[in-house]
């Protein structure tokens, strides 16, 4: 059974006692209302002056960054780590997808009302360089321009967060904060929904101008949890698929392929939207795929670490109204 | 030097003048964030950003440019030349901006074979400059140096004088070339230039006068097997955000392009931090990990290229601080190294 | 000022494959434009951007001699992942294509006037190091320098690149040619062992030398010490490294060894040079 647990307190014994050779959490980050992932090894954590303990962990609405894919780097190490709901769905899918053993993880739930999107802070803010700012009782006062602006957090979280239905982590050993109110997940997503509204000639112009700000930094790869492959497509010299001008169509192709490898795959974490430095609406279209695996095949990726992925588990009754 | 006074509200009238000598690249803001584009119509314009997310450099050094086209003749390949660059202006750029271009001048221009392309794009820019009295939270181009109030490297400098002022100096010959737009500003008075000459000296007062460039790249060379590395790659996710957005990051690729019977050959942006960068065509790869590429990027920033081009990488614009989606913050990793003792 | 990534077209006029693996091939180019060959005055250790439009460029040694005039020679190794090597591969005599150089240093060939030259090579590595002698056995470069020794190995009789022209030299009086495989086969009468062993037993002299040497990293892991046990001078002492490289003019930023960029400082450095490069090649 989960048990409720300190952060900071259990993250040393964890590492004092040798259960982890490593442990993945969040401290303070140096830019307004920012997180950055604290690592600790065991033996040497806090050990060196100006190095963070323990002691600097934290979690709340900054800790935007996906840790999961962090996990990769430690590959075959026991490592303990800090997840949110979504992030716990992730982490169930690498463990479903053989990538790493359950037995070798501990896994430190943080029950998790919503992180902060720079995006839709920016958007609050109408800037995304405040010169300070602050979370207070729910609310960020900023100052911008020498100008002070109270917003309420809600309108800074990640618009996915807002209807999350998986806010508290399933395959926790232990949870470092109480748990939080669930939002019902029945309803489908409003922007998915939205773009189903529009012509199909709007659609394409959205997907087109969504693309054309892409400058293929592939930032929303490399913080996806799920993208582990050891050569992406995108790399491949021969034969070279993915090209790399400003041609959108070369945005679309990496997108589009990448998005085909996560069908199935994407936990809805939001990390490469928040990642994206150019504000590319990438959440939409993995709402999209999300939409599908749910309600054709009544799939939830990451939902269940025992079931089989998605894509690797055929029916003879799997619905098939998307093969060509 | 000729001075006018350029009241805010007349921002966007004034670059709606330069749009008809040239194309402008200025700040626009799109969901509250910043960034240099084309303007397709000046009331684009957002004259309140003050370091936009994406870099200017993008004017000089496009995304992606074709190095030359061909097409097949009677079975014969031709080459293409590039088309020539078009008149170009780049406005409001931060002065930390206008410093990242003197570095890309300094590695395009170098021997033995200066980069034609990018000096003929360099060549009809026009570079006008914004002062700031008011540094980003992410940014550290004091500690390099640089004078946010400095008009150095600019052709036109708009100096603020408060809220609802800049003075307009018109400094170089590319710079008179645009008096026509300017002249319906009118000379900037005894009082504002005093008033700007006190702005300049406490701005000048809060900026590293001597940074110190040359001892931290020669620190830097002797800590190539430092185990710092080991320590700040390890939340690096490997993305390109930093390199792409940085001012001064200048590595590409070349690429070819093809469709049907003619192609071009493009350079398009890369950087270090991308594990193909350096991999062989035999597969061998001097930079395997992350820990290697941070490195580099470290390295060419505050050692190599104040070696090599006697430039540092890196003007402080706090870009890469600001967007890394690990929050690795550049500042730290200098205080870090800083703080190393000397071997 | 040109646009220095445009090439000079070239015409393939012959094509000699080298080993019995068959991916190492000696591409012989004629310049379209005489006036190209002109300008395309280089050093033996220089080398050139091949370019095959559509698939792109590669940079690769030039094998030929600076005093070959009419035309020049690439030895290209093609790689399963290599997109151009396998271009250039799949050419046949009389196709066009693009030649962009010479670039970087070269070897330090005015330093060899009244001395003597150690050539000290391994596998496919040696093709610049072959410029350089067919350089030094030139009828008007030959008298101005001292001995020649050579020392080349392969992994076996049939891996040893331009062969002939090695067997050929090994029947002259004015350079010494000594041919080791790692491996032999029925046919092969020569010296088996490895390079640094070769070097070890044929202890060429230091004395008034200069010494070039080009292979795997292996091979110049355990040359290295010896050429120190025979005295080799640092600063005496040549190599010319790899990397992957792109625009070949010291911008596009991939190729740097520490603050060295291999592709302009370099690819030739001396020993004593190298003792100061992070170890990142």
């Amino acid at each position: 059974m989960t048990e409720r647990a300190d952060l900071r307190t259990i993250a040393a014994k964890l590492l004092a006692d040798g259960t982890v050779d490593v442990l993945i959490g969040w401290q303070p980050g140096s830019s307004p209302l920012s997180a950055a992932p604290l690592i600790l090894h065991a033996g040497s954590a806090g050990s060196e002056p100006g190095q963070a303990g323990p002691e600097a962990l934290v979690f709340d609405a900054r800790c935007a960054m996906n840790l999961v894919n962090l996990l990769h780097k430690f590959k075959g190490k026991k490592v303990a780590i800090v997840v949110k709901g979504c992030d716990a769905r992730a982490l169930a899918g690498l463990v479903q997808e053989r990538q790493f053993d359950r037995n070798d993880l501990v896994v430190l739930g943080a029950p998790c009302a919503g992180v902060i999107s720079p995006r839709a802070l920016a958007r609050a803010l109408n800037s995304d360089s405040p010169d300070s700012a602050t979370l207070k009782n729910d609310r960020i006062h900023a100052v911008c321009g020498g100008v002070e602006t109270v917003v309420p957090l809600s309108d800074a979280l990640d618009p996915g967060c807002r209807r999350c239905a998986m806010r508290n982590p399933q395959i926790a050993d232990w949870l470092v904060a109480d748990p939080v109110a669930q939002t019902d997940a029945s309803e489908p997503a409003e922007n998915v929904e939205e773009a189903w509204r529009m012509t199909r000639a709007e659609r394409w112009r959205k997907f087109r101008q969504e693309m054309a700000r892409c400058i293929l930094c592939h930032a929303c790869r490399q913080v996806c949890p799920a993208c582990y492959c050891g050569e992406c497509f995108a790399d491949q010299s021969r034969p070279r698929l993915a090209g790399r001008t400003d041609d959108p169509a070369d945005a679309m192709f990496f997108h589009l392929l990448r998005w085909t490898h996560l069908a199935g795959r994407c936990t809805g974490c939001g990390a490469c939207e928040r990642a994206c430095p150019m504000g590319v609406d990438l959440r939409l279209y993995n709402d999209f795929l999300r939409e599908f695996a749910r309600t054709e095949y009544g799939y939830e990726a990451g939902a269940d670490a025992q079931a089989p992925p998605l894509i690797g588990g055929f029916k003879p009754d799997d619905p098939n109204r998307f093969t060509l | 030097m000729e001075t006018r006074i350029v009241p805010q509200t007349e921002m966007a009238a004034f670059v709606g003048e330069l749009m008809k000598t040239a194309r402008v690249m200025a700040p626009v803001r799109r969901d509250g964030v910043g960034y240099f584009e084309w303007l397709e119509s000046a009331d684009q314009l957002d004259a309140t950003c003050v370091v936009p997310r994406s870099s200017p450099k993008a004017a000089l050094l496009p995304r992606c440019e074709t190095l030359f086209g061909w097409r097949l003749e009677k079975g014969e390949q031709r080459i293409v030349p590039p088309p020539e660059p078009i008149p170009q202006i780049l406005f409001g750029l931060h002065p930390c901006d206008v410093r990242a271009i003197a570095t890309l001048d300094a590695v395009f221009a170098s021997d033995p074979s200066p980069d034609r392309l990018y000096l003929a794009r360099r060549a009809v820019t026009t570079v006008i400059g914004r002062g700031s009295l008011a540094d980003p939270a992410t940014a550290f181009f004091r500690e390099l140096g640089v004078d946010p109030m400095d008009n150095g490297g600019c052709d036109l400098f708009l100096a603020p004088l408060d809220p609802d002022r800049h003075v307009l100096e018109i400094i170089s010959d590319k710079g008179r070339a645009l008096l026509p737009a300017c002249e319906r500003f009118p000379k900037a008075d005894d009082r504002a230039l005093a008033l700007l000459a006190d702005l300049r000296k406490s701005s000048a007062a809060k900026t590293e006068a001597n940074p110190g460039l040359e001892q931290l790249a020669a620190k830097l060379a002797g800590m190539f097997e430092s185990d710092l590395w080991s320590r700040i790659h390890e939340h690096c996710a490997g993305c390109g955000v930093c390199a792409f957005l940085c001012p001064t990051c200048h590595c590409f690729d070349i690429q070819e392009e093809q469709r049907g019977d003619r192609g071009a050959r493009v350079r398009v942006w890369d950087t270090c931090q991308f594990g193909l960068f350096t991999r062989h065509a035999s597969g061998h790869n001097p930079r395997t990990s992350q820990k290697e590429r941070l490195r580099q990027r470290i390295m060419h920033k505050f050692s190599y290229g104040i070696e090599k081009f006697k430039v540092p990488f890196c003007v402080g614009c706090g870009r890469c601080v600001g967007c890394c989606p690990a929050n690795n913050d550049l500042r730290a990793i200098l205080r870090t190294i800083r703080e190393t003792p000397s071997e | 000022m040109n646009n220095p990534y445009i090439p000079y077209p070239v015409e393939i006029e012959k094509i000699e494959v080298e080993n019995e693996s068959r991916d190492i091939r000696t591409f012989r180019f004629a310049f379209a434009n005489p006036a190209d060959r002109a300008a395309f005055d280089f050093t033996a250790g220089q080398f050139a951007e091949l370019s095959v439009l559509g698939a792109g460029e590669s940079p690769v040694g030039i094998a030929s001699s600076p005093l070959d005039r009419d035309y020049v020679e690439f030895t290209v190794k093609r790689y399963a992942s290599g997109v151009v090597t396998t271009a250039l591969h799949n050419l046949q005599p009389g196709d066009r294509m693009g030649i962009r150089g010479p670039m970087g240093n070269g070897y330090p060939v005015e330093r060899l006037a009244g001395r003597n030259a150690v050539v000290i090579s391994g596998g496919f590595a040696v093709t610049t190091l072959r410029a350089l002698i067919r350089y030094l056995l030139h009828p008007d470069i030959r008298p101005t320098v001292g001995d020649i020794t050579v020392i080349y190995g392969a992994r076996s009789p049939g891996e040893l690149c331009y062969k002939n022209e090695f067997l050929d030299w090994s029947k002259r009086s004015d350079i010494e040619v000594h041919l080791t495989v790692d491996k032999g086969d029925p046919s092969w009468k020569g010296r088996v062992g490895f390079v640094p062993a070769a070097v070890a037993e044929i202890a060429p002299s230091a004395r008034n030398a200069l010494c070039f040497i080009c292979g795997p990293p292996v091979m110049l892991k355990y040359t290295v010490p010896e050429l120190t046990r025979l005295d080799f001078a640092p600063e005496d002492t040549f190599l010319s490294f790899e990397m992957r490289m792109k625009c070949g003019i010291g911008k596009c930023g991939r190729c740097n060894i520490g603050p060295h960029y291999v592709c302009v400082d370099g690819p030739v450095f001396s020993l004593a040079e190298t003792r100061d490069m992070p170890l990142e090649y």
